[in-house]
């Protein structure tokens, strides 16, 4: 990137904001140093919130810290910082402009939950009825629809998940009932909620229930698993169950508006009653003309009671006359134009179809033939039509069916035949009512048309039938064609002709007028009417406001939703019960006989939920905040950038994918992320460790390594760098979770890449303490035991015999790989990617990606671990700020407070806010009662209980309640300080007042969630909680926050690799470098290192590298120097320098560390006795340009043995020097390369080649190269035997000794810590790791930071590294002092420790205890605290003999008025 | 889509109730399955592993016969000679090259190859079959056994999910049986040392048969002359040999598809197999 800033220098007008793609640990680090710095940052990420993988984790290696714990302060951090704008669901779409001015277009997908007003209660997912599998526990847990990923995702926000299309049974409903949504609610158990929900769109539900043509069932995805969900029958559940249960149901609400105008529905069928359900609701007067004696239309008059009682029909027709709408029953309207005339405003015709069409054939007319609606009519009219006992039915279709069940009901009636053109399988009846009727004994007739009506004596004697050959022509058009030859006769007295009905309805069009149902369909289905009805209203509505009606919405969306879980497990479709065939012809009770409530649930809880969220609004309801928006859309907007910086991070490999292992098959073969969300207390299984198929105990547990990983045959040939080390964590966790428990761990590994700092004891810890097995094997199978589900694995020992181990839980340690989003992202961007779709780098500037002005941090520019992601995260940032440093502090934000008011001689007036946070305090804690408590004590002005104290109406309401009751201190008891401590002070300082005036108390976390079960212990609890705030209150006194000027320059130890880079970064911003080199020429090590193993060329980018520094006119170069002494602190050392004999005092604000370190010298293995025993750099040294060493150059096939790990990896020099193995395969190419002939062979124990340095691994092999691993503590052993050289080894893989006779023996030492270290340690007050490395603050957040403020480290001095992690580091170092550099003023907080000086004996216990090194003896000879570098933490206060300091904003005082307000007043009250 | 039929010397030779089930399942369904004209040796074996241009030459010989039309196989190992010597000779043109002057004619690897298992689940369709069922297996648990060579390698066989095929499975549900889920569906039998080494066939079937029984099956079903082999013919050697008692009858798939669409008994040889399965089919009521 260094090559891109020299040849683009930031144009005038650059921007100084920058959009970081990626809010895992790697970009909020990113972020976090560029707002530090002066940057504005725009915070993207896919996912709902931020936190990315490492919010996942459970523990850290090999520091074992709960990464939930050390992550979520980050991102509270990124969440607090005005500068830093979180953007989530959003994507990036593309991007113009170039360095410097960037444009990017952003896609921001819907939430579908306003992030302003969501407070985060979680009343709406204790609502949600639909339950998804959790993608974050990696669907071993469930989660709601609508959800928040973790419990401490930033934003703080709910959201709902929505799949691209709708479900298919909501799409397909004609009259838009929201079928998932009933049936999702009825699974949860929420009768009366679904029954509502049906309600909206369907007036009818018991009806509908029980004679819908469910289209909804007929569109299920469950039928690809197993049989479709049984929608309708629900509906008819949901229905049924408020109809015995009127009482969970409130009667009708009159309409909220009383309209004037009136409407008359002609038709009280389906249609009519639809629409006047619906105008009802909206407040018209609605009239119902009916010309039959009853409402109700075909559902009465055209259904059979068996099908529809019609007790159940009239319930809920009275329902809608409840709503207000009156009837007329047998009142015919001939013309509906004259009730236009008769006071009506408008008219809805739905007058149904009623007249059935004719056969026309002979003896049609005569008696004993019915038209078969009349005969229905007059059955469902509980007449009893006079009928012979031999019946035949004409027709195929559902209304014959109706007709041929009523009449097999008939007394009298002998046999029902039914005769159809259909053949049985193109009868347009609905199969399953085919299959009733048959059931009941009605004898089809299939392929036959009548010709005649044979009558005797003027009546029915038979029917006449010839052979139907084809009902449809090519064209699927009704055209029968018939055989005359081949003709049938049928017996009957009676012949009941069911082939259609029409409509006398004229199709009257008047303005006014509005026709519907099957007047205008045809004949159709009850859905289509109640379609037709709304349809109708909504017209009729606009109509008489005046309105246009919007284009109508009739037809379903197009895009439905597919099936979100095909490989849901098959669980068989619930029927409804049914009478038996025997005891249901008798009569006309109802056949289907309802589901009870378990079977109802059981049946919902089949469906797949396919749209995700059901839509069936609970949440709306359920939110008090209305913060649900469900109609929200994606939106695109463009931002304007100097830069962007890529952290997408990476996605596991998808385990199932190496079929033999059986993951996905087997229940108890998880991947190594699931079983991390196992091991967590957030996850699925409250972190105990259980066998998924039955949850049973764990006593043995395996883990497969390089599952997707070093895996060239499935493309993915890298090695993913992290795995060993979190098998090897994940081990650990589990053995603790055990509680003592026996428990047996094996990792099945090739190698052990325990490569990073202090990694190789944390194994070694594992496997000597904690008896983890490191197997060295992949295993080939593991198969799954029948009855135990046992995973078996099947492998072959270090003695090569097979063996079958069974194990309770294999775990499989998948690898690292980008996803395809992020694929195509780069793509967007222009970005170049690898051959495996990483971001493509160079070793010489790892964070700069193809395309200037972009830059790339974290695993998808190789895969790695978090202390590595966060250093280059910052080096991406250095990045960024060196390309924008003109822009800087261009468009942070700056708040400005009104002046603070001066209540010294105020006696405190405290105000008191208690927090109901929706239900989460409320539903426990009596708040009002906790209120009325601070009211009544002393010196409270003013308190209250509030729905959500923190949202934004509240803040201006607190700030007005300030103002009025002129309150100048504020307690607030509501959840965790933490959190939300920042937001309250804000109002504080916003009204004029000191943030430290300000007492929290969690009466949430702590109080109502783990009271949830006795309310009245809970409410006194916070009662006393509320008191001693109020207590501390009164004791409060305002504190001032210091500043401290920044001497903006940087002191740089070490001028290698590490310190140059450190210093051309820093420089380059414009800040002043005081670069320290202890030899006389600048470039450390790197002088020893001629290529990388990608081949690039060291020594030439070593020497651009020392012209480019010096000749900066910032950088200030001191060689044959050291420092000798370092004074003062953070933004204001005052250091004394020894350059070459000299002293120079000098001052700066920051120090970096780049002291880097040494190859360990060695005599073992003959080194130094023997010539031809050398040491990788000379034979890299004397490979260099072209030249070979002599043993090689002499015979055309020699033989070089190189020997890994020579005094590493011992017990003394316990940790592993990362970058040997790499050089190795390097020189050992390189000699391949010139001597295709020579034998190479490489004698380790394991061959850490991580990340993509595995394929050079690979070559090696592939080159010929030999690698031979021996057993720990078998190293091998060199002899000379008469001037040649001898080599013994075991060789674990063949189980021998190997022989080796090498021209050259290359030795593989170590990295030494520098020899300065110590001494330097001493003068910066930092210490070194037991290895000789300098410790940084955190091993894993703060990786180039030291403890003390203002002190970085970087390349060797950190630990041994390559060269493309010690540039990451470098400018990590630089992008962490710029946070200092950058800014003229540091913020002293006002909780830091004072010393009142007349008591201080100067017995410097301050002194010892301070983790920091604030506390100094003054001058005066007396303790001072430098505010600069106190942290607050107390520890001086607390050790004082003489108890002469005190913490501010944490007195004494304060905490006894505390105790006072519990013990004594508390009691007292 | 056209089809002509491949036996191969199993069918002709052993495994001649694979043959006749085949044709009684086939003749059910109205599938022609004519025999491939001029048809030899698939080169199993003996050819593949000796001579490589031999190996692919043989089937090349038969292949180029099919006249356009679709090669449908039964035998795995045919199956699996078939389709690897379509690769070399398709994918490589001095193997095509060396093959046609051996076989004097060119050949284009490209006649498709199907295994019967994929024509009918995939070609056929199982709706089909599902109304072509009269007597459902019912209450039968099926080991579905589909031997290392139908899916392997799964690049070159395609033929269903490598590790965990499922086409019979289906197929057998479809017949009404029960398929179990068990994890040695794609095991090897240890077919290629029947004759070198027995001692290997007899431990590899022994855990087959085992893992089979374990899972809870009545009986297994195969799809490979050589599996069907072992499993069936020795047993009685593996249950001496290991002390076990297994009683599992292995059938052909197309034998069981048979019973299901009501072929009658003989057509079917049941009778030829050496576990006798006539008492189990009596227990679950299917007859024969």
């Amino acid at each position: 990137m260094m090559e891109h800033k020299d040849h683009t220098p930031a144009a005038p007008e650059a921007i100084g904001a920058v959009l970081v793609c990626g809010a895992g640990i790697t970009g909020i680090q990113a972020s976090l140093d560029l707002a530090e710095s002066g940057f504005k940052v725009y915070l993207l990420d896919s996912s709902p919130a931020i936190g990315g993988r490492m919010a996942q984790l459970d523990k850290t290696f090999p520091t074992g810290d709960c990464a939930m714990c050390i992550l979520s302060p980050k991102l509270v951090e990124c969440a607090r910082n005005k500068n830093i704008e979180i953007v989530t669901l959003a994507d990036v779409q593309g991007i113009s402009g170039e360095p410097g001015n960037f444009k990017v277009r952003i896609r921001q997908n819907p939430r579908y939950v306003d992030l302003d007003k969501c407070n985060a209660c979680g009343d709406c997912t204790e609502a949600c009825p639909v339950s998804l599998p959790s993608e974050f526990d990696r669907r071993l847990g469930t989660r709601k629809a609508i959800f928040r990923p973790y419990p401490q995702a930033i934003p703080n926000v709910f959201g709902i998940s929505k799949a691209a299309g709708r479900a298919p049974c909501k799409a397909s409903c004609p009259a838009g009932v929201n079928a998932q949504g009933y049936v999702a609610l009825i699974g949860a158990g929420k009768f009366k909620e679904a029954y509502e929900l049906i309600r909206e769109r369907c007036p009818l539900p018991a009806a509908c229930g029980r004679v819908c043509q469910h289209p909804c069932q007929d569109q299920c995805n469950r039928a690809e698993i197993d049989e479709a969900v049984n929608v309708r029958d629900l509906k008819r559940f949901a229905a049924d169950y408020i109809h015995a249960n009127p009482e969970e149901y409130p009667p009708a609400k009159p309409a909220a508006a009383k309209l004037e105008a009136k409407v008359a529905i002609v038709g009280g069928g389906p249609a009519g009653l639809t629409a006047a359900s619906d105008l009802a609701l909206l407040g018209y007067p609605v009239t119902l003309f009916e010309a039959q004696a009853q409402l109700g239309g075909m559902l009465r008059y055209g259904i059979p009671s068996y099908r529809l009682p019609k007790d159940v029909l009239d319930k809920e027709i009275q329902y809608i006359l409840d709503l207000g709408a009156e009837a007329r029953t047998s009142t015919p309207v001939a013309d509906p134009k004259s009730l236009l005339g008769a006071g009506f405003n408008a008219v809805f015709a739905a007058p149904g179809a009623w007249i059935s069409r004719t056969l026309g054939i002979p003896g049609e007319s005569v008696a004993g033939v019915w038209a078969g609606i009349d005969f229905l009519r007059q059955v469902n009219s509980g007449e009893t039509p006079r009928i012979g006992p031999k019946v035949v039915i004409i027709g195929g279709g559902d209304v014959a069916m109706d007709a041929a069940r009523c009449a097999r009901r008939m007394p009298g009636v002998k046999s029902v035949r039914l005769a159809c053109l259909e053949s049985r399988a193109e009868m347009p009846a609905h199969a399953w009512e085919a299959a009733e009727a048959l059931e009941e004994g009605i004898v089809f007739h299939n392929s036959v048309g009548p010709v005649k009506i044979q009558t005797a004596g003027g009546k029915v004697s038979s029917v006449a039938f010839r052979a139907c050959t084809s009902v449809f022509d090519e064209n699927q058009r009704f055209n029968p064609r018939f055989d005359d030859s081949k003709t049938s006769a049928l017996g009957a007295d009676t012949v009941i002709v069911t082939i259609g009905q029409g409509s006398d309805w004229g199709g009257c069009i008047a303005a006014g007028i509005f026709a519907g149902g099957d007047a205008v369909l045809g004949p159709a289905s009850m859905v289509d009417a109640m379609a037709q009805g709304h349809q109708g209203a909504e017209a009729i509505d606009a109509y008489l406001r005046g309105a246009k009606l919007a284009p109508t919405n009739g037809a379903p969306a197009s895009e439905t939703a597919s099936n979100p879980r095909p490989d849901a497990p098959r669980r068989e479709r619930i029927k409804m019960p049914q009478a038996a065939p025997a005891a249901r012809i008798g009569d006309f009770t109802e056949i289907d006989l309802g589901y009870s409530p378990e079977q109802a649930m059981a049946e919902a809880q089949r469906c797949l939920a396919c749209g995700l969220c059901s839509e069936c609004m609970q949440c709306v309801k359920a939110c008090s905040a209305g913060a649900v928006c469900h109609d929200q859309q994606a939106e695109e907007h463009e931002i304007a950038v100097g830069s962007v910086i890529l952290t997408p991070g990476f996605e596991e490999f998808q385990a199932s994918l190496r079929g033999e292992f059986g993951h996905g098959r087997y229940a108890n073969v998880l991947s190594s992320v699931q079983f991390e969300r196992m091991l967590s207390a957030a996850g699925p299984t409250g972190g105990h460790v259980e066998r998924p198929s039955d949850g049973g105990e764990v006593k043995k547990i395996a883990f497969i390594q390089c599952v997707g990983s070093r895996d060239a045959a499935r493309g993915n040939g890298y090695c993913s760098s992290i795995c060993c080390m979190s098998a090897t964590k994940e081990a650990l966790v589990a053995l603790e979770h055990a509680h003592g428990q026996q428990l047996d761990v094996s990792i099945f590994c090739m190698d052990v890449r325990a490569f990073g700092k202090e990694f190789d004891s944390y194994v070694n810890r594992a496997r000597d303490e904690h008896g983890v097995k490191f197997i060295r094997a992949i295993p080939s199978r593991v198969v799954e035991t029948p009855g135990t589900k046992m995973p078996r694995v099947r492998y072959f020992d270090q003695a090569g015999v097979e063996q079958h181990q069974e194990f309770d839980l294999v775990v499989l340690s998948v690898g690292l790989r980008v996803p395809p989003s992020v694929r195509e992202m780069a793509g967007r961007l222009g970005v170049d990617l690898n051959q495996f779709g990483f971001a493509q780098t160079e070793r010489l500037a790892p964070q700069a990606t193809s395309k200037p002005g972009i830059y790339v941090a974290g695993a998808f520019q190789e895969p790695k671990d978090i202390p590595e992601s966060v250093a280059q995260a910052s080096a991406a940032a250095a990045c960024a700020m060196d390309q924008l440093a003109s822009a800087r502090g261009n468009l942070i934000q700056r708040h400005e407070y009104p002046w603070e008011r001066d209540t010294a001689d105020e006696s405190p007036r405290v105000g008191v806010f208690i927090c109901h946070c929706g239900h989460n305090i409320a539903s426990v804690i009596d708040v009002e009662r906790v209120a009325g408590r601070a009211a009544k004590m002393p010196n409270v002005f003013h308190a209250e209980a509030s729905l959500y104290t923190c949202s934004d109406t509240n803040q201006q309401h607190i700030k007005d309640m300030i103002r009025k009751h002129r309150l100048n201190r504020l307690v607030v008891a509501s959840c965790s300080p933490r959190t939300h401590e920042i937001l309250f002070q804000e109002t504080l300082r916003e009204s004029g007042l000191n943030q430290y005036l300000f007492a929290m108390t969690n009466i949430r976390d702590q109080c109502s969630w783990v009271h949830k079960d006795d309310p009245v212990a809970a409410t006194d609890k916070a009662v006393d909680l509320m008191s001693m705030a109020v207590a501390r209150a009164r004791h409060l006194k305002p504190l001032e926050t210091g500043q401290l000027p920044v001497t903006a320059s940087a002191l740089i130890i070490g001028g290698g690799l590490a310190g140059m880079t450190a210093a051309l970064a820093i420089a380059d911003q414009g800040l002043e470098v005081h670069l320290v080199e202890k030899e006389a020429a600048l470039g450390g090590n790197l002088r020893h290192v001629h290529t990388t193993l990608e081949r690039a060329d060291v020594q030439s980018y070593l020497s651009g590298l020392v012209a480019k520094v010096e000749s900066h006119p910032k950088i200030h170069v001191y060689l044959d120097s050291t420092p000798a002494s370092i004074g003062g602190h953070v933004g204001n050392f005052k250091s004394v320098l020894n350059v070459a004999g000299r002293e120079k005092p000098i001052s700066h604000g920051v120090v970096i560390v780049a002291t880097g370190g040494q190859e360990r010298p060695t005599a073992a293995y003959l080194h130094g006795q023997n010539r031809h025993v050398t040491t990788q750099s000379k034979l890299e040294a004397a490979l260099a340009g072209g030249n070979l060493p002599p043993e090689l150059a002499e015979k055309p096939n020699p033989t070089v043995v190189m020997i890994q790990c020579v005094e590493s990896r011992n017990d003394e020099h316990p940790y592993c020097s990362r970058v040997c193995c790499s050089e190795a395969v390097k020189n050992a190419l390189e000699i391949k390369r010139r001597l295709p002939r020579a034998r190479v062979v490489v004698l380790g124990r394991d061959i850490r080649t991580y990340g993509f340095r595995e394929l050079y691994f690979q070559k090696a092999r592939e080159a010929g190269v030999l690698f031979v691993r021996h057993p720990e503590k078998s190293d091998p052993v060199v002899v000379e035997e008469s001037g040649k050289l001898k080599v013994t080894v075991h060789d674990g893989g063949s189980n021998r000794d190997l022989v080796l006779r090498p021209d050259l023996l290359v030795l593989s030492t170590g990295i030494a810590p520098a020899a300065g270290n110590p001494a330097l340690s001493g003068l910066l007050r930092s210490a070194l790791t037991a290895d000789g490395f300098f410790l940084e603050a955190h091993p894993k957040l703060r990786p180039v930071d030291l403890a003390n403020e203002g002190e970085f480290l970087c390349g060797l001095a950190h630990s041994p590294r390559f060269i493309d992690e010690t540039i990451a580091q470098a400018q990590a170092a630089a992008g962490r002092a710029a946070t200092i550099l950058s800014k003229a003023f540091l913020e002293i907080p006002g909780q830091v420790a004072r010393v009142n000086p007349e008591d201080c004996v100067a017995c410097a216990t301050c002194v010892k205890v301070c983790p920091y090194g604030a506390p100094m003896i003054n001058s005066l000879n007396k303790a001072e605290i430098q505010g600069a570098k106190c942290m607050g933490c107390g520890s001086c206060a607390a050790s004082c003999p003489a108890r002469t300091i005190t913490l501010q904003h944490q007195e004494d005082g304060a905490l006894v008025a505390m105790l006072d307000e519990l013990l004594v007043a508390g009691v007292n009250a | 889509m056209s089809y002509v039929f491949f036996p191969g010397c199993s069918l002709d030779g052993t495994a001649r109730d694979f043959h006749r089930s085949t044709l009684a399942v086939a003749a059910k369904l109205g599938l022609e399955l004519p025999e491939l004209k001029d048809w030899i040796c698939c080169g199993s074996t003996a050819a593949h592993s000796t001579d490589p241009l031999l190996a692919d030459a043989l089937p090349a010989k038969s292949l180029a016969n099919a006249g356009g039309a679709t090669v449908a196989v039964a035998c795995a190992a045919c199956y699996s000679r078939l389709k690897m010597a379509n690769h070399h000779i398709a994918g490589d043109t001095a193997v095509r090259a060396r093959v046609a002057r051996v076989v004097g004619g060119d050949y284009d690897g490209l006649t498709p190859v199907r295994h019967l298992l994929e024509i009918l689940c995939r070609e056929i369709g199982l709706a089909r079959i599902a109304a072509s069922i009269r007597r459902p297996l019912a209450g039968l648990k099926v080991a579905c056994y589909y031997g290392c060579l139908l899916t392997r390698p799964p690049e070159i066989t395609n033929f269903d999910d490598a590790e965990n095929p499922t086409l019979m499975d289906r197929l057998m549900e479809t017949a009404g049986a029960t398929p179990l889920e068990w994890p040695h569906k794609t095991e090897c039998c240890g077919a290629s040392y029947s004759l070198t080494d027995a001692s290997i066939v007899l431990e590899l079937s022994n855990e087959i048969l085992a893992m089979a029984k374990a899972a809870g099956a009545d009986c297994i079903a195969t799809a490979c002359p050589l599996c069907q082999l072992n499993l069936d013919m020795r047993q009685k050697d593996i249950e001496a040999r290991f002390g076990r008692q297994y009683q599992l009858p292995v059938f052909y798939f197309t034998q069981l598809l048979g019973l299901a669409m009501g072929c009658p008994a003989e057509e079917l040889s049941l009778r030829s197999l050496v576990v006798e399965p006539q008492e189990l089919l009596a227990a679950k009521g299917i007859g024969c």
